[in-house]
């Protein structure tokens, strides 16, 4: 994919994520699947979306809290491999992918942070200086430097983060292989151990206060559906 | 020239966090947002200004009620009431915010577009038109989800803008809503119905042991404190576990 176009989605990802609207245009389990569909890897594009939303599902940003971003680090991963041209349906690129992107969720965050201090640093100041004359348009001004130096900021480490992916993918293949097919493949393959875990924690999240009356709920939702699914050929 | 000014400043409202820092949080997003609104007669303006700059956090998607209620009292001259409504809301907003859309119907959303993936990798024989129902069903998640929020947040600009200081009625109401029950369950739910889902792909996948280890794991996750460490460590362990021979 071109980098333009790569970098583009990643600054549109961005800035839904927190400084404008937060309408959730990012959410992994839709926008990974689209894109992987569009760029010819959608084994990659639905694992990655189902590994990434149930396991940051829980992972919310309350207050200041900056919890794990997986459409950022999702979205650099798919963007990053596609450019890298590996052979698109087998386990080896899904994961290959699961192992980018996983720790990506727990760096993305930095950007917000780095920018955030930013503001507080750099941009405040401007802002006072406009409340304190009584200046609208000096606000509005400062308001639009804030804006345009963020996407600048995210463009940047896009760029970095797609990159780097691209440039690291052919490395990581033999770790990719291993984990596929080799000995690592344990008895369970990885991707299915990640959700397990992960919707043992959403549960347990989703049930909250109302505790075992609530699991109960769950298991009399899960129960008929596993016989139906055993029941099926 | 109300819906007008209103227009302006729900859009402006989507901008609430662009300039969010650690010392006044929200402050200046709200700040900027409410500039149409400011009074004419400089002292006035320089006065509301500063005001707006104030601290603020709560809810991004609730911000309307103080926006509306801003727009209404500034240009009448009440802004030291505005001020006192603004430190009484901040906490409630946040809390109901948070619990409503962020651990309510945003997970609830994500667990939707998850079902249907969930559906596509437990079955063997997926194919390109399962793929195009599955992301169907994530792009119904997300417009459902916006739908509610950005009527919401229209709505509560509109009652900030009518109500004025009688909004902190609206703001009270606000914590008994109805919603907050229903969600965690309706999650509850859809987690249950991941998990034969999932627990027939882990079974193609791995056979009976695969099965066990699905089941152990769902079990280990529902037992991890939700902290900030706890996952990575977890996924270590993982690791670990599966480099020994």
């Amino acid at each position: 994919m071109n980098l333009a176009l790569a970098l583009l989605i990643s600054l549109l990802v961005y800035l839904d994520s927190w400084p404008v609207g937060q309408f959730m245009l990012g959410r992994p389990m839709f926008l990974l699947p689209l894109l992987g569909l569009l760029l010819g890897m959608p084994l990659v594009g639905v694992w990655l979306g189902l590994v990434l939303e149930l396991i940051t599902l829980r992972s919310l940003p309350m207050g200041s809290a900056l919890p794990p971003d997986p459409a950022l680090a999702g979205v650099w991963t798919l963007l990053g491999l596609s450019r890298a041209a590996l052979a698109a349906d087998t386990w080896t690129p899904v994961l290959l992918a699961l192992l980018v992107a996983l720790p990506l969720c727990w760096v993305a965050p930095w950007l917000t942070l780095a920018q955030r201090r930013i503001n507080g640093h750099v941009w405040r100041p401007r802002f006072l200086l406009a409340v304190e004359a009584g200046d609208a348009r000096a606000c509005g001004r400062a308001m639009g430097f804030t804006f345009a130096q963020t996407a600048l900021l995210g463009l940047a480490a896009s760029a970095a983060a797609i990159l780097l992916v691209e440039s690291a993918a052919p490395l990581l293949i033999p770790l990719g292989e291993q984990l596929a097919h080799g000995k690592l493949g344990g008895w369970l393959p990885l991707p299915w151990a990640l959700l397990a875990l992960s919707l043992g924690g959403l549960w347990r999240h989703a049930a909250g206060r109302g505790g075992n009356q609530r699991l109960w709920l769950g298991l009399g939702a899960a129960l008929p559906l596993a016989w139906l699914v055993w029941r099926l050929p | 020239m109300n819906a007008g000014l209103l227009r302006r400043l729900f859009l402006r409202s989507l901008f609430i966090q662009a300039a969010w820092n650690y010392r006044g949080m929200q402050h200046l997003g709200l700040l900027w947002a409410q500039l149409p609104a400011l009074p004419e007669d400089k002292e006035a303006r320089r006065a509301a200004m500063a005001r707006g700059a104030e601290f603020y956090n709560a809810h991004p998607y609730l911000c309307g009620y103080l926006l509306g209620a801003a727009a209404r009292l500034e240009p009448q001259g009440e802004g030291e009431s505005l001020s006192r409504l603004k430190k009484a809301a901040l906490s409630p907003l946040g809390a109901v915010g948070d619990r409503l859309f962020w651990a309510g119907l945003r997970p609830l959303a994500g667990a939707v577009g998850v079902l249907g993936l969930a559906l596509l990798a437990a079955s063997p024989s997926a194919s390109t038109q399962g793929l195009y129902w599955a992301v169907a069903l994530g792009a119904l998640a997300v417009l459902a989800f916006n739908i509610v929020h950005l009527q919401w947040r229209w709505r509560a600009l509109r009652d900030g803008f009518d109500l004025g200081l009688g909004v902190a009625q609206s703001i009270r109401g606000l914590v008994n809503h109805q919603g907050l029950a229903h969600t965690g369950a309706a999650l509850c739910v859809l987690a249950g119905l991941m998990a034969p889902l999932l627990g027939a792909g882990a079974a193609d996948a791995g056979g009976l042991p695969g099965v066990l280890m699905f089941l152990l794991l769902l079990a280990a996750g529902w037992q991890l404190p939700a902290r900030r460490w706890s996952l990575p460590a977890l996924l270590g362990l993982l690791g670990l576990l599966w480099l020994l021979p």
